[in-house]
């Protein structure tokens, strides 16, 4: 039994989920409330966009000639998910770039002298700053096509754990999303976002408890979500796809994969941060320690899921 | 004129000299394999074995029966390995399909979206190391084909269970042997690969029915419902938008707009 793709490519549908979940909840929140939290796409992206490029990387690493990568960038082939996920890993990355240098320079004060070089800088893109409003919704519309993609990846194939199953990139969209979420509450409680909205010349305020409570509200709705999606996914392999697809369902519950499924996704991946979550909720004020507690482990969770769907998807 | 390979495997003795024909032509080297109780060696197609003959033991009316199946590339019309090609290398010419080895990244999609399992990366056995390289495949030996003679593994086979030639002819060939067997009271005789994924370039005589052979009844193009998944991950994504995120924030907004903005 031989693993074409192993933990690189685990890794790699990990962290351009949280990037680009993390850039969805973000702009959602911030697009709702009309704007109030302009920070939240701000530290999203700039973490996001090297968790992005750290991951093609990694696809570079995984590849069997990595001077060749290039060739990817010849095609542009609407059908091989890879080929998109390519362009859109490309865009994605490029545009976040583009979005922090506007950022950065609407941080200026137009007669503000800094470093003279740096501040000659920004004065140079600063009248393209306001372009930044329409980039976002760009980013946006890849960043939704970015997490579907690393779903798409595997049910485009013929193995029996993916191959077809239309609930995959539905249980790795809800993944994304989740473990996006869970990294912008590490990031914004650690004082990180503070730092990062900052940088880009905001007070560094933290969120008002109020926020914070809905933040809570929505991890716990993110993580119930993904349950559903994810006892729907195997309901199917089980029940409507072929025999092989059953005997894929029995690696993740009872074969090699079955430590990682229990321990790995479902108990540290959903039911302790869903109990936490709830938890620190009732009293309606968020619990810091639980809050931090369970995002990370909502992360972790994330990591285990690639693990059993990537490396379980060989095993059948 | 598309020409196919004819493998009747009512007439396979398992004697696997087309295994062997194909690594010589070839020039694939021998894998390190392990007795695992079973004459089947090596265990897998790899990337550099193109074609095994995979061995199925079927108990019927107390008697052990031995199916015999040819394992490889099937050439098929709607390749999925095509398909998901990002950089184009694996493509059709003729009835081939064939892997461009100088633009093959390795990024061994094709292997994970092969029904058949029939396309893998050179990896494990090469040397003894264990790199990931480019797919390899059979190849219907294009450079015998070409030149008028047939691939090895026909051109070796002692049972004359392999027959190579234009498509249609293998065809009528395949359905007469199949009535011949049926007559003989084989009842699930069927010729396999004259309609599956637009039609393959391999055509199976089976005396039983392909599941008992291992052979997927109904193969699947790897990309035929792409869209829809797609559309499922992107509709996921609508609705998280509208629950939690719509639903819990949309309160303060409406507050922003009573207090005026700031």
């Amino acid at each position: 039994m031989v693993l074409t793709w192993k933990w690189e490519l685990v890794i790699y549908l990990w962290i351009a989920g949280i990037a680009g979940g993390a850039y969805f909840s973000a702009f959602m929140i911030n697009t709702i409330t009309r704007g109030r939290y302009p920070q939240l796409p701000k530290v999203a992206t700039f973490v996001g966009v090297p968790l992005v490029l750290l991951g093609s990387l990694l696809l570079v690493v995984d590849l069997g000639e990595q001077l060749r990568a290039w060739h990817l960038f010849t095609r542009f082939r609407l059908g091989s998910p890879m080929s998109m996920g390519s362009w859109i890993l490309l865009l994605y990355a490029l545009l976040g770039l583009v979005m922090i240098a506007l950022w950065w320079a609407r941080s200026f004060e137009p007669g503000e002298i800094r470093l003279t070089v740096i501040s000659g800088l920004a004065s140079v893109i600063r009248p393209a700053a306001a372009a930044v409003r329409v980039l976002a919704w760009i980013e946006l519309v890849l960043a939704v096509l970015l997490v579907t993609y690393t779903g798409v990846l595997l049910s485009a194939t013929n193995q029996p754990l993916w191959g077809g199953i239309l609930l995959l990139p539905a249980l790795f969209v809800a993944s994304a999303v989740s473990t996006g979420m869970a990294l912008l509450v590490l990031l914004l409680r650690t004082g990180f976002g503070s730092l990062v909205d900052m940088l880009f010349g905001g007070e560094g305020e933290s969120l008002p408890s109020e926020t914070l409570h809905s933040v809570g509200v929505s991890s716990l709705i993110l993580g119930l979500v993904e349950l559903v999606v994810l006892i729907g996914y195997l309901l199917w392999l089980a029940f409507f796809s072929t025999a092989a697809g059953a005997s894929a369902v029995a690696v993740l519950l009872t074969g090699s994969m079955s430590l990682i499924f229990w321990g790995g996704v479902v108990l540290v991946g959903l039911l302790i941060p869903l109990i936490l979550e709830f938890a620190s909720l009732k009293g309606r004020e968020a619990v810091v320690g639980s809050m931090l507690a369970s995002a990370s482990l909502v992360l972790l969770g994330g990591l285990f899921l690639r693990a059993a769907v990537l490396l379980g998807g060989q095993m059948v | 004129m598309a020409n196919a390979m004819l493998i009747d495997e009512s007439r396979c003795m398992g004697c696997r000299g087309c295994q062997v024909a194909c690594k010589q032509w070839n020039d694939n080297p021998a894998e390190d394999t392990l007795n695992w109780g079973t004459y089947e060696n090596p265990p897998e197609l790899s990337g550099i074995t193109w074609t095994r003959i995979k061995f199925t033991e079927k108990v019927e009316d107390d008697q052990v029966r031995w199916l015999f199946l040819k394992q490889g590339c099937m050439h098929c019309t709607q390749a999925s390995c095509e398909a998901v090609c990002p950089t184009g290398a694996v493509r059709h010419q003729g009835q081939y399909v064939l892997v461009d080895q100088e633009w093959c990244i390795g990024c061994g999609y094709c292997v994970a979206a092969c029904p058949f399992d029939a396309i893998h990366s050179v990896s494990e056995a090469r040397d003894g190391g264990e790199e990931k390289a480019t797919a390899e495949k059979c190849t219907f030996c294009i450079d015998r084909t070409t030149n008028g003679l047939p691939p090895a593994c026909v051109k070796t086979c002692p049972a004359g269970a392999l027959q190579w030639g234009d498509r249609n002819e293998m065809i009528a060939k395949g359905n007469e042997r199949v009535a011949g067997l049926q007559a003989g009271g084989r009842a699930r005789a069927n010729l396999y690969g004259e309609h599956e994924l637009g039609g393959l370039h391999r055509l199976y005589v089976l005396a039983d029915e392909p599941s008992a052979y291992g052979l997927p009844p109904a193969p699947r193009y790897a990309t035929s419902t792409v869209g829809a998944q797609w559309l499922s991950g992107i509709l996921t994504a609508g609705v998280l938008a509208a629950v939690p995120f719509w639903v819990l924030f949309k309160r303060q907004r409406a507050q922003e707009s009573r207090e005026g903005g700031d």
